[in-house]
């Protein structure tokens, strides 16, 4: 798992919620350390809900509040979780976060809780969040474990996002359903369907990779 | 019929990897060699196809709104009841497999622990709970996913194996190139669902 | 306590356990009546605009509530066309009454009619909900139907889990905008209404344009709509001969 964030150690100076360290804390993930193209996390539930901007922005949101929540709340209790039972501990405390988010959804967001659907409660078993409460929460005070769960909330949100631009952009010709390629364009299936993301995600990853110049050697 | 249908939709047409993406973690984890996959499939098609039925009894005989007791509605504890059921589902068959059959034990064992968080467990339960299955359906339907994952993670794979003595750029080694394949014999099976059934 | 005795362990899951139970009680308890108004004026608005009532965007759901009941009256009826009573037709579940006809061939369905008053020329329109199978998952929908039962005046589809841009295009205002002023039933009040494959058929009457790449979404609401409209055909008779 990650090496780069797991050894923050407790700091003796009390120091500023905005320093370096913590803010690398925040954009580590969005790029170099980014939980789905190199970490390889929580990709179940990202492709789903791709093919159109708004539900990945909802997704994106949910999955935030969910690490960012959990983390600072394992965080808080890290001391105190007997260590047998820990994965239950965390398990529960996901679930519940879940929950709240697919109440508040069903209750005041209700024509994306539609489109969500199933993919909401899946964000229990998104690998990012369980992730990371095992390598930064466990260790970590509570206000860096809430950085680290914003900071790969958002990474997990970018490429999203990108990947549900360019599938709705080349699949509907809109983006956030409003029209954007001139009429004549003819949408191209191929990002609709499930296929689709995959070739998206992977021609991202191919990108972001080349850039970043990381290589994966078998 | 119907629900003989409905098993071979779930196998291939809504199959949990290449219509739902669901379970790719452990499917792009532990796809480098075959006889791993075979053993990780197997582990997923019988857990799958336990505890999804199990979590129907759950949200039949306790969930649903008057279940246990009139005017009682426990729905929202849905979630936490499910991945309860799946962690406790997957520690019991491991021992009981450890008890009753070392050999079995000894190719599925180190997959079992990695499938509690495995999303197309989850996912099984939560599209069973969506869809209002009954209990012959949800065991066509959950039998019909395990075997589903099972055949895509065998074949990737497969595939994997013999992409190693080819030409990849290098950054699309390894998850890059496994995505768009996965893309590929995706649209492979969308063929399927052309299938009159 | 020691930390990883067993005891501390039990308190702490017992702790655990209470704390998120009452947490997401209280919660679920606080939500409920957003929630399931949000249902109820969904499936409202849904009847209302299959018989093209104006709604403004942004109608709030006591409005629309009010609507609903101002202009809407309900009635269940069985296949032989005989009004059933006591049975509330806003409550029934048509994919619980389906899978009850499938597990007992002898039950008798009850079929829900919601039937919409004009209020400036008292004409009425009959709202008939239908469901069936897509290709990933259910589909379903009202249709509404003039008074001589069997032009067609709007229709509402809604579905599980259909393709995004392809089968789930039945949705979509264009697709939707074909069926006013087609005709549901032929003149031996067989269902007629059909969704062709792709677009630019020669239509008639019955046919609609479907949607390219989607042709089994298609053919599945074409099976809808033989299925669950010929169940209205004997109360229809009835209401003609009257």
């Amino acid at each position: 798992m990650s090496t780069a964030t797991a050894d923050v150690k407790v700091e003796k100076k009390r120091e500023s919620l905005f320093s370096k360290k913590n803010m690398r804390l925040i954009s580590d993930p969005l790029n170099e350390n980014n939980p789905i193209t190199v970490q390889v996390l929580g990709i179940c539930s990202a492709l789903a809900v791709t093919a159109k901007v708004e539900p990945a922005f909802w997704m994106a949101l949910a999955v935030t509040f969910v690490t960012a929540a959990s983390n600072y709340i394992i965080s808080l209790m890290r001391n105190a979780i007997p260590s047998s039972i820990r994965i239950i501990v965390q398990l529960t405390v996901v679930a519940t976060m879940v929950i709240l988010v697919d109440l508040f959804l069903k209750a005041y967001v209700y024509e994306m809780s539609k489109l969500l659907s199933v993919f909401v409660g899946l964000i229990i078993t998104n690998c990012i969040i369980m992730g990371r409460l095992e390598a930064f929460a466990m260790g970590n005070k509570p206000l860096p474990s809430l950085l680290d769960g914003i900071g790969n909330g958002l990474g997990y949100g970018a490429i999203l996002l990108s990947v549900a631009v360019i599938r709705e952009l080349l699949g509907s010709g809109s983006v956030l359903g409003w029209p954007v390629l001139p009429a004549g364009y003819v949408n191209n299936n191929l990002m609709v369907v499930p296929a689709g993301a995959l070739f998206t995600l992977g021609i991202i990853i191919w990108a972001q990779r080349s850039y970043n110049k990381y290589y994966e050697t078998e | 019929m119907e629900i003989f249908n409905l098993f071979i939709k779930s196998i291939f047409i809504n199959n949990m990897i290449f219509a739902y993406f669901l379970g790719m973690c452990s499917y792009l984890a532990v796809s480098k060699n075959v006889k791993t996959a075979i053993g990780l499939g197997i582990a997923v098609t019988f857990v799958l196809t336990i505890t999804t039925p199990l979590n129907w009894f759950i949200k039949t005989y306790l969930l649903v709104p008057d279940a246990l007791i009139e005017g009682l509605d426990l729905s929202f504890l849905a979630y936490i009841m499910y991945i309860a059921v799946i962690a406790s589902a997957v520690q019991l068959v491991e021992m009981i497999v450890e008890k009753v059959s070392p050999a079995l034990y000894g190719a599925l064992g180190i997959f079992l622990p990695l499938i509690a968080v495995n999303c197309s467990i989850l996912g099984g339960a939560l599209f069973m709970d969506q869809r209002n299955y009954t209990l012959m359906e949800t065991v066509a339907f959950s039998f019909g996913s395990g075997l589903g994952w099972f055949l895509a993670i065998v074949a990737i794979a497969a595939i994997r194996e013999k992409l190693q003595y080819s030409d990849i750029p290098k950054p699309l080694k390894g998850l890059g190139i496994t995505f768009i394949i996965t893309g590929l014999m995706g649209i492979a099976f969308m063929s399927f669902s052309g299938i009159k059934l | 306590m020691q930390k990883n005795s067993t005891g501390y362990m039990y308190l702490f899951a017992l702790l655990i356990t209470l704390g998120c139970g009452v947490l997401l009680a209280v919660v679920s308890e606080a939500t409920k009546e957003a929630r399931q108004a949000n249902v109820k004026v969904e499936k409202m608005s849904n009847i209302l605009s299959t018989v093209n009532f104006p709604m403004e965007k942004g109608m709030d759901q006591a409005a629309i509530e009010d609507a609903y009941k101002k202009y809407i009256s309900e009635e269940v009826v069985d296949a032989n066309g005989n009004v059933v009573d006591g049975v509330v037709a806003f409550n029934i579940d048509l994919k619980t009454e389906q899978s009850k006809k499938r597990e007992n061939p002898e039950y008798k369905k009850n079929l829900p009619i919601f039937i919409y008053t004009n209020p400036e020329n008292n004409e009425k329109y009959y709202v008939l909900p239908m469901r069936g199978a897509g290709l990933w998952g259910a589909v379903w929908g009202y249709i509404s139907l003039a008074s001589d039962f069997t032009t067609v005046y709007g229709v509402k589809f809604d579905h599980e889990s259909e393709t995004p841009g392809l089968g789930a295009e039945i949705t979509t205002e264009w697709f939707q905008a074909q069926f006013p002023d087609k005709k549901a039933y032929d003149k031996d009040n067989n269902v007629a209404l059909t969704i062709l494959k792709g677009k630019g058929n020669e239509l008639n009457e019955y046919t609609v344009d479907g949607i390219s790449g989607a042709t089994i979404t298609g053919s599945g609401v074409n099976a809808m709509f033989k299925a669950d409209l010929a169940q209205y055909t004997s109360y229809f008779n009835k209401l003609k001969n009257n």
